[in-house]
């Protein structure tokens, strides 16, 4: 018995029992019920990547669109030779990333693993992306380790195409759901841009403790 | 942190002098009304969202012992543990003893306004524990010694040059001719010094915007990234967090971050929103190997049954304080505890007793600014004109103000008493006046003169100039 | 008691002078009674009254207020409505006296006077319907909006809407118009050094807005905004609105001696 929640019963002068509140609760936990939808997240596929990919770029992010994985190597290479990067990349065990053809980029180097501090880009995968404030939704895992997220200077994050819906309410669908919710990993990071701050006198300065950049690549 | 609520007077005095902080001030003051109204502006649905937001809170705390229990329930599911705290002093004890299970020596931290609120870093470096604080905010503050004065931008008071200052007098091991003359560079610097924290950390503790019953999930809602790192490098994970931070399901958690970013720096979302369930899982690469939650009372409860209960709807967006014009003026330490602003001047009273904090709710002209923009739709002014009902009731104002509270009403309740007091007063304090129309000076009105003249009354009052003219047959 | 009578249709308006009207500006209750009366309405105004109570309430001395806003419903609740040149204390009679007097005797009826409770410029243009003002205004003028009638009453584009219809009349905003001037009732002298702080930023807006007369619809932000501006040599010329809508600008400006080369209206 949780003395919190008898103390909370007695300051609300309810009985544990109460049924009518139980069912209130029981309802609101499985209706899956949905608040108030923004209109701007309520529009056809194509006009929903166009604001995913305008709201990610109004926060510092550049985002490419590419037609197919096959595509994938070489924007990577291209973005690592744009920004003067090390052609190495650190991913984790993700099936789209491991179907990605590096044939091509003899000279990138593609390593494995959650990221340590010496990791300079890596690479991982939203599961997807809430196109309302342009949000990429990422499930760690050894999919994709959730230090890759953050330790890197440079983060590339890969989503299809398919993958990117109006709202929060519709990128929760995405996960494997249970009878009460949808299973959750250990964390689930909903990323909108490079890490940032203004703690100092209201400047804002792209690049605090997490990635300092963020380069997103549709896929489809 | 101890309180100096009790001589508000005298630190918002030292707060107008301050000449640094005023030029603090004025900055943020512009920067976040500007940012949330554009924010509001770009989302036609902000309001009803703030209103659905608001209809949520009001149910959760309505049910807030059912939403617990299946917290409860969800996150010992997911592999986490639950301490309940009812007071401060638990929740720093329960905290240290989770540090001491695992022989820990360095505890980074993500900003959390509970753990201030209990007093944490002082509990436990007085154990012995370096605690190191990550959010940038919070570590420059933590290097000057100083509490937040803002729930959101904690150094907002501080200037760019003092933070070089400050940064050159605790990295001694950098080259002391390096350039720190501008933002960026302070940033960077302390990215790499805080890197190696990171990755040293025996705990990392974080706070919580939201905890989700529905799936046991703890939120933080960051932009610098600090609050992931210090979750996800250090092996044991605590969330510290107090009963009002549940919601039900992750799609009322949705709506709230909705308005939450939007109210507090005028941003859609913040750059992270980070929902932690448990600990690393078994095939898991990275992540911490425990987590713990610390469930924080201190009283909430008890304000769940009182006249205060909507303020436990509180996001911490800190809109209040942003638009709040005291606030604008005197900054967040002058209210001489963690929260400052309205909300504040409601909270603080219930957590240290209306004896310390009896300014914080009067000195507010209820302009009604931060009602308005609140997201929650907390009637902050009518919280704190409730609180003066209460110091009044409780015979706390001083003798003076009583008396002459009281004379004042004896007279308003008597028309004739009032008009015959004030139709021979007032043209006295006309001709007083003169043709200035005004007093540089006024006995007993000393508080007004010091720094604006008083203008004086015309002359004859309305109730006698009227009379006359139905004598004179005018009217 | 003393009415004036324009038809038998006609409205019954009760006037409610405010304290500070009555103790300072008297012009500004005769002012409010010429323009309700050029609307149209029939205007008494109840004798036996002093104040809304405002200063009980906001100190904390619920009982008294209570005594007081009983008083008031009591004296103008026969009325069709109740208007007061003031968007603090109407929104004291309207907002907060149902809240003060929930738990007393009068809850019902202090929710049916709240209805037909309205501050001067708001009840003009949206009870009265009046859309432009007959008369002269020259030159530049800036407007305060005070919190209560603003944020309670929502009064914003009504006087600014008649101000408009003025021949001759420019109305210039001031930035940060919304904000606080600092006045707050009895903070201004609990806390004068804060309330200083928002009257000299407040004054800086106003002189911002480059216009030589301040207007505003509360008698007690425009003393406090006029005696700064004094305090500090300003040339700005401060009144309530009400004035100039019923043309009797005549006395000198507020805190301050009437200058014969503005001001004057035909």
């Amino acid at each position: 018995m949780n003395p919190f929640a008898s103390n909370i019963r007695r300051a609300l002068g309810v009985k544990a029992g109460d049924f009518e509140r139980l069912e209130m609760v029981r309802k609101h936990l499985d209706d899956h019920g949905r608040n108030l939808i923004p209109a701007c997240a309520l529009r056809c596929h194509q006009e929903l990547i166009d604001q995913f990919i305008q709201m990610l770029e109004n926060v510092e992010t550049t985002v490419a669109h590419v037609n197919d994985l096959v595509d994938v190597a070489s924007e990577i290479a291209r973005y690592q030779i744009v920004n003067d990067l090390p052609h190495v990349v650190k991913c984790g065990a993700d099936a789209l990333i491991a179907d990605i053809d590096w044939s091509e980029q003899s000279d990138l180097t593609i390593l494995s693993g959650p990221a340590t501090g010496a990791d300079a880009i890596s690479l991982t995968r939203a599961f997807a992306g809430a196109s309302e404030t342009g949000t990429l939704f990422v499930a760690s895992g050894p999919d994709n380790p959730v230090t890759l997220s953050f330790l890197p200077e440079t983060n590339i994050i890969l989503i299809r195409a398919r993958d990117i819906v109006g709202c929060y309410e519709d990128a929760w669908l995405k996960l494997p759901w249970g009878a009460r919710g949808p299973q959750m990993p250990r964390t689930v990071n909903l990323i909108s841009g490079p890490s940032r701050t203004a703690d100092i006198e209201q400047t804002l300065i792209t690049g605090a403790h997490g990635p300092r950049r963020l380069h997103v690549i549709i896929v489809g | 942190m101890k309180s100096t609520a009790r001589s508000f007077k005298e630190n918002a005095r030292q707060a107008l002098k301050n000449q640094r902080l005023q030029k603090s001030l004025k900055v943020m003051g512009r920067g976040f009304v500007e940012k949330r109204a554009k924010a509001r502006a770009a989302l036609p649905e902000f309001d009803a969202l703030c209103q659905q937001g608001q209809a949520i809170k009001t149910h959760t705390l309505e049910h807030l012992d059912l939403y617990l229990e299946v917290y409860e329930k969800q996150l010992a599911a997911s592999g986490g543990h639950l301490h309940l705290a009812q007071t401060a002093q638990q929740a720093c004890q329960q905290i240290l003893q989770i540090c001491r299970n695992s022989n820990a020596r360095l505890v980074t931290k993500g900003k959390s306004m509970v753990a201030e609120e209990i007093g944490l870093n002082e509990h436990l470096e007085e154990a012995g524990l370096r605690v190191v604080e990550t959010d940038l905010g919070e570590y420059i503050i933590q290097l000057r010694k100083e509490p937040p004065s803002h729930i959101v931008a904690p150094a907002v008071h501080v200037g760019a040059d003092q933070v070089e200052a400050d940064f050159r007098r605790v990295h001694q091991n950098l080259p002391p001719n390096r350039n720190l003359s501008d933002p960026a560079a302070l940033v960077f610097e302390a990215r790499n010094m805080l890197r190696h924290e990171f990755i040293n950390a025996d705990i990392g503790i974080t706070g919580a915007n939201f905890l989700v019953a529905q799936t046991g999930t703890s939120v933080i809602v960051t932009n610098e990234g600090n609050g992931d790192l210090t979750q996800s490098l250090a092996p044991v994970h605590i969330v510290i967090a107090s009963i009002d931070k549940l919601v039900p399901t992750l799609n009322d958690a949705s709506t709230l971050i909705r308005v939450l970013a939007r109210s507090a720096t005028g941003q859609s979302i913040t750059t992270y929103t980070t929902f932690s369930t448990g600990p690393r899982r078994p095939q898991d690469l990275d992540g911490p190997q425990q987590y713990h939650v610390v469930l924080l009372d201190n009283g909430r409860t008890e304000q769940l049954a009182g006249d205060f209960s909507d303020a436990l709807r509180c996001i911490r967006c800190g809109a209040c304080m942003n638009h709040c014009p005291v606030y604008q003026s005197i900054g967040g330490h002058a209210y001489g505890w963690v929260y400052p602003g309205p909300i504040g001047a409601v909270l603080n009273p219930s957590f240290l007793g209306l004896e310390e904090t009896a300014d914080l709710p009067n000195a507010s002209t209820l302009c009604g600014r931060c009602e308005e923009v609140c997201p929650m739709g907390i009637k902050l002014p009518d919280l704190m004109r409730k609180w003066r009902e209460k110091h009044h009731a409780a015979g706390g104002p001083p003798a003076m103000v009583r008396t002459s509270l009281t004379a004042w009403a004896f007279v308003a309740k008597r028309p004739w008493l009032y008009q015959l007091l004030t139709g021979m007063m007032m043209p006295l304090l006309a001709k007083f006046a003169g043709r200035k129309h005004h007093f540089r000076w006024l006995p007993l009105a000393s508080g007004w003169t010091t720094s604006r003249d008083l203008p004086a009354p015309s002359g004859k009052t309305f109730m006698s100039l009227l009379k006359k003219h139905q004598r004179e047959g005018r009217l | 008691m003393t009415e004036n009578t324009n038809s038998d249709k006609a409205p019954q308006v009760g006037l409610f002078v405010t304290c500070l009207v009555d103790l300072f500006r008297p012009v500004v209750g005769f002012a409010a009674m010429k323009l309700l009366q050029e609307a149209g309405c029939h205007v008494s105004v109840p004798l036996a009254q002093t104040c809304c109570g405002q200063p009980a309430y906001n100190s904390g001395d619920r009982r008294a207020a209570q005594a007081l806003a009983i008083e008031v419903i009591k004296n103008f609740d026969r009325f069709d409505y109740v208007v007061a040149p003031s968007g603090s204390c109407a929104g004291m009679l309207k907002t907060h006296y149902p809240d003060l007097l929930k738990e007393t005797d009068h809850a019902e009826q202090a929710l049916l006077f709240a209805d037909k409770v309205f501050e001067l410029t708001s009840f003009l243009v949206d009870i009265c319907r009046l859309q432009t003002v007959d008369r002269d205004f020259p030159g530049r003028i800036t407007y305060h909006d005070a919190c209560a009638g603003l944020r309670e009453l929502h009064v914003r584009q009504q006087p600014r809407q008649l101000l408009h219809s003025m021949r001759g009349l420019e109305l210039c905003e001031m930035p940060d118009g919304e904000a606080c001037c600092g006045f707050g009732g009895t903070f201004c002298i609990k806390y004068p050094d804060i309330s200083d702080a928002m009257v000299g930023k407040k004054c800086a807006n106003i002189t911002a807005a480059n216009a030589p007369t301040l207007l505003g619809g509360d008698l007690g932000c425009l003393m406090n905004m006029a005696g700064k501006l004094s305090r500090d040599g300003s040339p700005v010329e401060v009144r309530h609105v009400a004035e100039i809508l019923a043309g009797m600008a005549d006395e000198p400006p507020i805190a301050g001696e009437s200058r014969p080369d503005r001001g004057k209206q035909k």
